[in-house]
């Protein structure tokens, strides 16, 4: 479909007036955009919705009634075709990490410039995934990453432990070392050993391996790599044991 | 006259009346003292349980002010800084201004720059804003992660918990600060080098156990640090585990410590 000749239509869910009026304002002179409305919390903007269509929302988090989180949920559970904008204060990658895996289509701060906010627009509305700096391509690509491996995870029935252990398997660690990592005797590691292969359907330690990259379970690493990351945390623990005069519990 | 055996008998029944008055005056003793020790074991559970309450009421009003606080800084302050920041962005951007008007708008921008960012260390600190957006399981996987990254070699976090569960906001907000303290103490004072955390949820117990095999402290270690310690961290912990009405548990094996914090929940549904 051509998108360029047909008008964004836009509505802007913030609670807070003056953002509102700010953001409305500046919503209304992007050219191709029409800026069909704006609500002060979820539920507002959902029963404006029912009756006025439109194709990108930029949604504040925090607020009464409804916040953005649940919105969000709302939208996604009735299969809206509406592209979703966070709007938001929180500079937080763990809570754009979050709400992106939930469906949002970008997530922006506040004090984005109109620039930005106009990018983030028209790229979600030509169905693209928005990053800007703060959220960067590689995070983007780390969360459709880890979206993948969720998903395997869960059609392999996997849980933390054992994609851990398949990780030490594919770093080369000893039976040992890894049965002490996960908390169990090698001889249970043995059994869970089997009970991995058998779930990836293979006989042998080099196919598991193969296929633990090729689900994106494991992202090979040199032996420089493996080294100096049990260094840094050696380092890590050395500095914890020199300041461990502190007192037990000292908060 | 009184012969003798009518005096014999008159002894033996005074001796008799003396005898049952005696066992009388005990067993009415016994009973005042069971109904006075009864009466005091009562006078202090009411007294433990009027000051609990008092705890409960003083915590809970104190997190509320804070998050209240918080969302007041963050959401209002914050967002209306951020606000007059993305105007002077667009009156930048328009580069209609002298060199000397716009190295002021810079500046200002800097300024405000600062402010917003304050704000967000001031309220990141005031409130859990994850646990509040995603609930007690994720929040307690993020903090987690984020205290052992690049500190130990294996952190594995175990949930049989959906994530949807609504676990009451008073358990979520104590239960996670608790599990925050325990964490960076296991981690500041076990050196451990692997630690496992797994939740569980039965009979409407919500129950978080930590291994590790770092250097483990058994319940009887821990009581006495409980007993004399009186630093903040675990007066901290104490007085969270009276209001959740929670038990938090030492054990040491051979191969590894576990910390087990438990307590009882009423989901808000299921």
């Amino acid at each position: 479909m051509d998108n360029s000749a047909q008008k964004i239509r836009l509505a802007l869910v913030e609670d807070l007036e003056i953002v509102r009026t700010g953001i409305g304002k500046m919503l209304a002179e992007i050219p191709g955009c029409e800026y069909v409305f704006e609500a002060t919390n979820g539920q507002d903007f959902l029963d404006q919705l029912a009756t006025k269509p439109i194709d990108v929302v930029l949604l504040d988090l925090e607020m009464p009634v409804l916040n953005g989180i649940q919105t969000l949920e709302i939208l996604k559970k009735q299969e809206s075709k509406v592209k979703v904008i966070i709007l938001t204060m929180h500079k937080d990658l763990d809570i754009a990490f979050e709400l992106l895996s939930r469906g949002a289509d970008a997530y922006l701060l506040k004090e984005s410039s109109t620039r930005e906010m106009i990018n983030a627009i028209t790229t979600v509305f030509q169905d693209g995934k928005y990053s800007n700096h703060f959220m960067n391509e590689a995070v983007i690509n780390s969360i459709a990453t880890d979206r993948k491996v969720k998903s395997r995870m869960k059609h392999l029935e996997l849980d933390e432990r054992d994609l851990k252990i398949i990780r030490m398997i594919c770093d080369g660690v000893k039976g040992q070392e890894i049965a002490d990592a996960v908390f169990t005797s090698k001889k249970n590691l043995d059994l869970i050993r089997t009970k991995l292969m058998k779930k990836f359907n293979v006989t042998t330690a080099n196919e598991l391996i193969r296929l633990s990259i090729i689900n994106g379970f494991y992202k090979p690493r040199s032996n420089e790599e493996i080294e100096l990351e049990k260094e840094d945390i050696l380092a890590a623990k050395k500095l914890r044991q020199q300041s461990g005069l502190l007192d037990i519990f000292a908060g | 006259m009184v012969n003798a055996q009518e005096l014999a008998v008159i002894i033996f029944v005074g001796m008799l009346f003396a005898f049952l008055m005696g066992i009388g005056i005990v067993m009415l003793s016994k009973k005042n003292q069971r109904i006075q020790d009864l009466s005091e074991k009562l006078i202090k559970e009411t007294e433990e349980k009027k000051e609990l309450e008092k705890l409960e009421v003083a915590i809970t009003t104190q997190e509320k002010e804070r998050s209240e606080i918080a969302r007041l800084l963050h959401d209002d302050v914050g967002a209306r800084l951020s606000f007059v920041l993305r105007h002077l962005t667009n009156v930048e951007d328009r580069s209609e201004l002298g060199e000397a008007d716009m190295n002021e708008v810079s500046l200002t921008k800097g300024y405000i720059e600062d402010s917003v960012e304050q704000i967000r260390q001031i309220t990141k600190g005031l409130v859990p804003h994850y646990l509040l957006k995603f609930g007690l399981v994720k929040a307690l996987e993020r903090m987690s992660k984020q205290k052992t990254e690049s500190l130990i070699d294996s952190f594995i976090f175990l949930s049989e918990i959906p994530n949807e569960l609504l676990i009451p906001d008073v358990i979520s907000m104590h239960y996670f600060y608790l599990a925050s303290e325990l964490m960076t103490n296991l981690l500041k004072h076990s050196y451990p080098t692997a630690i496992e955390m797994s939740l569980i949820l039965e009979d409407e117990e919500l129950k978080m156990n930590i291994k590790h095999n770092g250097i483990a402290l058994t319940q009887r270690d821990f009581n006495v640090l409980a007993s004399e310690s009186d630093s903040f961290g675990l007066e901290n912990i104490k007085y969270r585990l009276k209001v959740i009405k929670g038990k938090l548990t030492f054990k040491r094996n051979e191969s590894c410590g576990m910390i087990e914090l438990k307590t009882k929940i009423h989901l808000e549904n299921g």
